[in-house]
């Protein structure tokens, strides 16, 4: 096992012309599986190129096993297997063939490269659909291929673009399953995705990204914490509801508020267990009839605090 | 070397599978278009000398640069396009290794394109004037295949360069394979010695019987290349631009 930790960056930056791809990001990942949450454009893909030396940092640098990523650099890479956000783009050839090439490529001789194949076709569940053309499969078949040729040298460092895009139910669950094994035997696995709930099946270990900058970092109880902080909506309905809100907003338990159509009162809160036990109150004395709150999916709860940052 | 098959047999196959080899066919084919229509004109000269004097040099002067073109600057470029390159460059090779194979690929799959360019007509001529020995008609194909191959080495590397370094390959390499090739090559004048196209007349002298003097479609040639002088300029050119095509990769982001 490595002494040194599997990913390093340090102010690790990169725009493309004016457009900022990520912004000094600096982190340490030693091992285990880290998910890298942002929404599209929030830098993943970029880190994902950076780290496969795919192209130059502006500024910074990164390290894989202690080994600085720079132009020319490549052994490193027999440690890392990549399966990038993009589509396959060898689609006249068949899955075993695109896999024995990628596996020729890494240095293996024909036969080797063919065994090889075929093992990382087998980890997927995709043997059987070695002798198809990528292009008469589905998204979620090609991302699987992709995957088999990430595992292809067995890496250290597994690093997953947005893996699960494409995939039905069953398919994510057994990727799923092949990351939580593959971490199991020590070994890194960085899972980009812009769901919060793919990356929470595998992991609570994460880093978000906006807009190219690191936006929290942690585990996922932590994060809930900073998304505890965001403010909250709840909508109630019930009677004299405009002196309740006029004593919650002397109480400060709101930040805001306004009335919707039907008698409905919204309330934004930051401190939304405090109102609710406030509205419980009320509620046992029958001046609240209904009390909705804002969906309770991470995913949700995720937009709200790249939402909070981004203003 | 693994890596350098693979990438030469991909690259092959990308070259020369489908309806990819049309284009390059079809130019290579328009001087015996030119040809054929001369015969079947009449035309007052031998058939001999209508392949030496108007089919090498419609070869060498407009096939050449157009094929090479065609089959070369895909090579890379389509796979940057297409964002396959990341999948090539994420391997735990240095990059000059698929560079090569990809590069010694797609040289492999102009063979057979420049062979039928310049046998077609051959067969043609020699069945129309059938005095002409058979060795004659084969030393010429040999002779005028052997130029066009070595040609492409270094044309074609030109084009794997301009392919990896600038992203408006077409452009620039139609300015330095035809404007800077054909055209300077064929102006007299010592601008010619600028030229690659400079270094085939040479060979073409020694191995196709083409004289230094303007004979209808050949351009004249102020003091003919030696044979080893032409293949020191062109074996050079293409290792220098295979060194910068491996510098501008190892350089060039994926984007």
């Amino acid at each position: 096992m490595s002494v040194a930790p599997a990913l390093r960056c340090e102010n690790l930056s990169r725009w493309y012309g004016e457009v900022q791809g990520l912004a000094g990001l600096t982190v340490t990942i030693e091992h285990g599986i880290v998910g890298l949450l942002g929404p599209n454009g929030s830098g993943k893909s970029t880190l994902m190129r950076l780290l496969t030396g795919q192209i130059k940092a502006n500024r910074g640098w990164v390290e894989i096993y202690g080994q600085r990523i720079v132009p020319g650099t490549y052994e490193i890479f027999r440690r890392v297997g990549h399966a990038p956000g993009e589509d396959v783009h060898f689609e006249t050839d068949r899955a075993v063939d695109f896999l024995r090439f990628m596996a020729a490529l890494g240095g293996d001789s024909t036969s080797q490269a063919k065994d090889r194949a075929e093992k990382a076709l087998d980890r997927v569940g995709m043997l059987v659909k070695a002798g198809v053309k990528l292009n008469a499969m589905s998204k979620g078949m090609r991302q699987r291929i992709k995957i088999a040729q990430a595992l292809l040298f067995e890496p250290d460092l597994l690093l997953l673009d947005e893996p699960l895009n494409g995939m039905d139910p069953v398919s994510r669950r057994s990727t799923m399953n092949l990351v939580r094994e593959w971490a199991g035997l020590g070994r890194t696995v960085i899972m980009a995705s812009h769901v919060l709930h793919e990356v929470e099946g595998v992991t609570d270990r994460m880093l978000m990204l906006h807009h190219g900058r690191l936006l929290a970092e942690g585990r996922l109880t932590e994060i809930r914490e900073l998304i505890d902080m965001k403010p909250r909506r709840a909508s109630i309905r019930g009677e004299n509801l405009r002196v309740l809100a006029a004593e919650l907003l002397a109480q400060e338990l709101v930040i805001g508020l306004d009335f919707g159509a039907d008698g409905l009162l919204n309330l934004d809160t930051r401190n939304l267990p405090a109102l609710l036990d406030r509205l419980q109150e009320a509620g046992i004395h029958g001046q609240i009839h209904s009390l909705e709150i804002d969906d309770q999916e991470l995913e949700m709860v995720y937009d709200l605090l790249v939402g909070g940052s981004a203003r | 070397m693994n890596a350098i098959y693979a990438t030469a047999i991909f690259s092959l196959r990308q070259r020369t599978l489908g309806l990819r080899l049309l284009a390059p066919l079809t130019v290579a084919l328009l001087p015996t278009l030119v040809l054929v229509m001369a015969i079947a004109f009449g035309a007052s000269v031998q058939p001999l000398e209508l392949y030496r004097q108007y089919l090498i040099p419609l070869t060498l002067f407009f096939v050449l640069p157009f094929v090479c073109m065609f089959m070369m600057l895909p090579v890379l470029s389509e796979l940057y396009d297409r964002g396959a390159i990341g999948y090539i460059y994420t391997r735990p090779i240095p990059r000059w290794q698929p560079l090569l194979g990809m590069f010694l690929g797609a040289i492999v799959g102009m063979l057979p394109v420049f062979l039928i360019g310049v046998t077609v007509p051959a067969i043609i001529c020699a069945a129309a004037d059938s005095d002409i020995s058979i060795g004659t008609w084969l030393a010429l194909v040999g002779g005028i295949s052997s130029v066009l191959w070595i040609a492409s080495l270094a044309y074609g590397a030109i084009c794997m360069f301009l392919g990896v370094w600038s992203k408006r390959a077409i452009i620039h390499a139609f300015l330095i394979l035809v404007v800077l090739g054909s055209v300077l090559g064929s102006l007299p004048g010592d601008g010619q010695r600028y030229s690659l196209h400079y270094y085939l007349i040479g060979l073409a002298h020694a191995w196709c019987g083409i004289t230094d003097s303007a004979t209808d479609l050949f351009p004249p040639v102020i003091s003919m290349p030696s044979v080893f002088k032409s293949l020191l300029v062109i074996v050079s050119t293409t290792i220098v631009m295979m060194f910068a095509t491996a510098r501008a990769a190892k350089n060039r982001d994926v984007l």
